[in-house]
């Protein structure tokens, strides 16, 4: 531990519904406004504000919020990668302005409006000229199908049951049940699972995030500073971003080792920085955009062995009360789809102990991965420093 | 029997392709200075000798993965679910895939690895590559 380590001390969200009737920026000041509450922070505190930078920085501009939250010294601005690889990568950039003395209290916000914009979530990555260009004229849009692509081929190489697909969304939903602000808590059996709706061949409505609106916001400082303020500092152990050698635009037809994810690079990074094993590992919050993707990721990021991934779920592993439990707030698919800000949230409520009937005994450290190909973060974050 | 998806394509980008599949040729780009086809085109070949050129990519291939889609996000009318679409590593262009149809199953699931020939098809106003079962 060092006096400039990173320490997020406060997290905050708004309500997730389906379709909303309030403006993206106004759900992200709420956000902002809870986590400082809850860090018991004023926004004249703040210095400095890290976003992912495919939606944010045009729908929600850093100036604007800072304005509106009453910040009188922005001293430090950053968007990091895209997706969910920026919001979980955020740590990563606000850790560098901590050290090197650029910012002394970081926010960052994801808002989502999914539910209510044109397009819905079909639409992003926005600007893309493959898909205006080539792919919708071919069919292949809505990311559904890309990762469908991605779970027939693993299915190919590995082998691949529709109930094990089905095992992640029940885990998922198992821990969502036990969460107050998760759009869907009502337990799935398999049964259910197999009779919902079959989207883009094998995945089912079920193996699909959810799409709403609704704001997630975190406040991180040093953790010196950390020790003064409202809540016991969970600390970044260390992290990993990394990338394939593909582009946003290519990843998901051209990226070579597909289905792999760019945690396989991310991953070993983190650990290295961390000083940690995989299984040192308590409870994990994995991008859960599809099932599939929970799947892909706990073997890239070597929480459970290559191709096994599928029976690692089937086998409750992940599940409350499992070995390893896995977005125990109930995930993108479950809980709202926050491209990876509520991931973050959930980890530092988890070590934090504060999570009731959902709490993870004695978690001390949690793994945070965020997908935003061709890129992947990977946090390792600790309890009682 | 009409194409499944009708959502014409827009902007200049991929005109070549629009146009070698008008007149029966898949054309995807190529580095003329070391060989290697990078699909879709980059801003460059990281080679960095060469330029990248649209070349005549073929007409078998093996199905890397594929998908059957039930649900379409794509604007009403314009598309009838449920159609398979295949994405195929094509011999004659190694390290590359391309997106098409699937026809003339005749029942049959679709399937990594299996063997496919390229046909084309009229969309509405524009031409589509879509992949045969070759045995």
């Amino acid at each position: 531990m060092t006096a400039r380590q990173l320490a997020v001390v406060g997290v905050g969200e708004t309500k997730f519904v389906r379709r909303g009737d309030r403006r993206v920026g106004e759900l992200v000041l709420a956000a902002c406004r809870a986590a400082l509450a809850d860090a018991g922070l004023e926004p004249a505190d703040v210095d400095g504000i890290v976003t992912e930078s495919s939606t944010m920085p045009a729908r929600v501009p850093a100036d604007e919020v800072a304005y509106a939250l009453g910040m009188t010294d922005r001293r430090f601005t950053a968007a990091g990668l895209v997706g969910g690889a920026g919001v979980v990568g955020a740590p990563v950039l606000a850790d560098l302005a901590l050290r090197s003395g650029a910012a002394n209290v970081v926010l960052s916000y994801y808002g989502a409006d999914f539910g209510s914009a044109p397009g819905g979530p079909y639409a992003f990555p926005v600007g893309l000229e493959v898909k205006e260009g080539i792919e919708k004229p071919l069919g292949w849009y809505g990311q559904p199908l890309y990762f469908a692509a991605m779970a027939q081929r693993y299915r190919a190489d590995h082998g691949l049951s529709d109930e094990e697909l089905g095992a992640v969304a029940i885990a998922t939903r198992a821990h969502a049940a036990h969460t107050p602000g998760a759009m869907r808590r009502t337990p799935l059996s398999m049964a259910d699972y197999l009779a919902s709706p079959v989207i883009a061949e094998p995945f089912r409505a079920l193996d699909c995030s959810l799409v709403n609106d609704g704001a997630v916001a975190f406040v991180m400082t040093t953790l010196e500073r950390a020790r003064d303020l409202r809540r016991p500092p969970v600390v970044l152990a260390g992290a990993g971003t990394g990338s394939v050698a593909a582009t946003q635009e290519s990843y998901f037809t051209q990226a070579p080792d597909l289905p792999r994810t760019p945690a396989v690079v991310s991953g070993p990074r983190a650990f290295a920085a961390a000083g940690l094993e995989p299984s040192d590992v308590d409870l994990a919050l994995v991008y859960d955009c599809f099932t599939i993707s929970t799947i892909l990721q706990l073997e890239d990021l070597g929480l459970c062995r290559r191709g096994e991934g599928g029976g690692f779920a089937a086998s409750g592993a992940t599940g409350p009360g499992g070995p390893l439990p896995v977005n125990t707030h109930g995930g993108l698919l479950s809980h709202a789809y926050t491209v990876g800000a509520s991931h973050v949230v959930e980890a530092v409520r988890q070590l934090r102990g504060e999570r009731g009937e959902a709490q993870v005994p004695d978690a001390e450290v949690a793994l945070v991965a965020g997908l935003g190909v061709p890129d992947h973060a990977c946090l390792l974050l600790t309890g009682r420093p | 029997m009409g194409a499944p998806v009708r959502v014409a394509p827009v902007g200049e980008r991929f005109a070549p392709f629009w146009a070698g599949c008008a007149r029966g040729v898949l054309l995807i780009t190529r580095c003329d200075g070391c060989g290697t086809w990078r699909w879709y085109p980059p801003l460059g070949c990281p080679c960095g000798s060469g330029e990248l050129v649209w070349t005549d990519a073929g007409r078998t291939g093996v199905v890397f993965s594929y998908t059957v889609a039930h649900r379409s996000f794509l604007p009403p009318g314009r598309v009838d679910v449920p159609y398979p679409i295949v994405l195929v590593a094509l011999d004659a262009a190694p390290g590359v895939r391309v997106l098409g149809g699937l026809v003339g199953l005749g029942g049959a699931r679709p399937a990594v690895g299996q063997r496919v020939r390229l046909a084309f098809r009229r969309a509405e106003g524009y031409t589509v590559p879509v992949f045969v079962p070759d045995s």
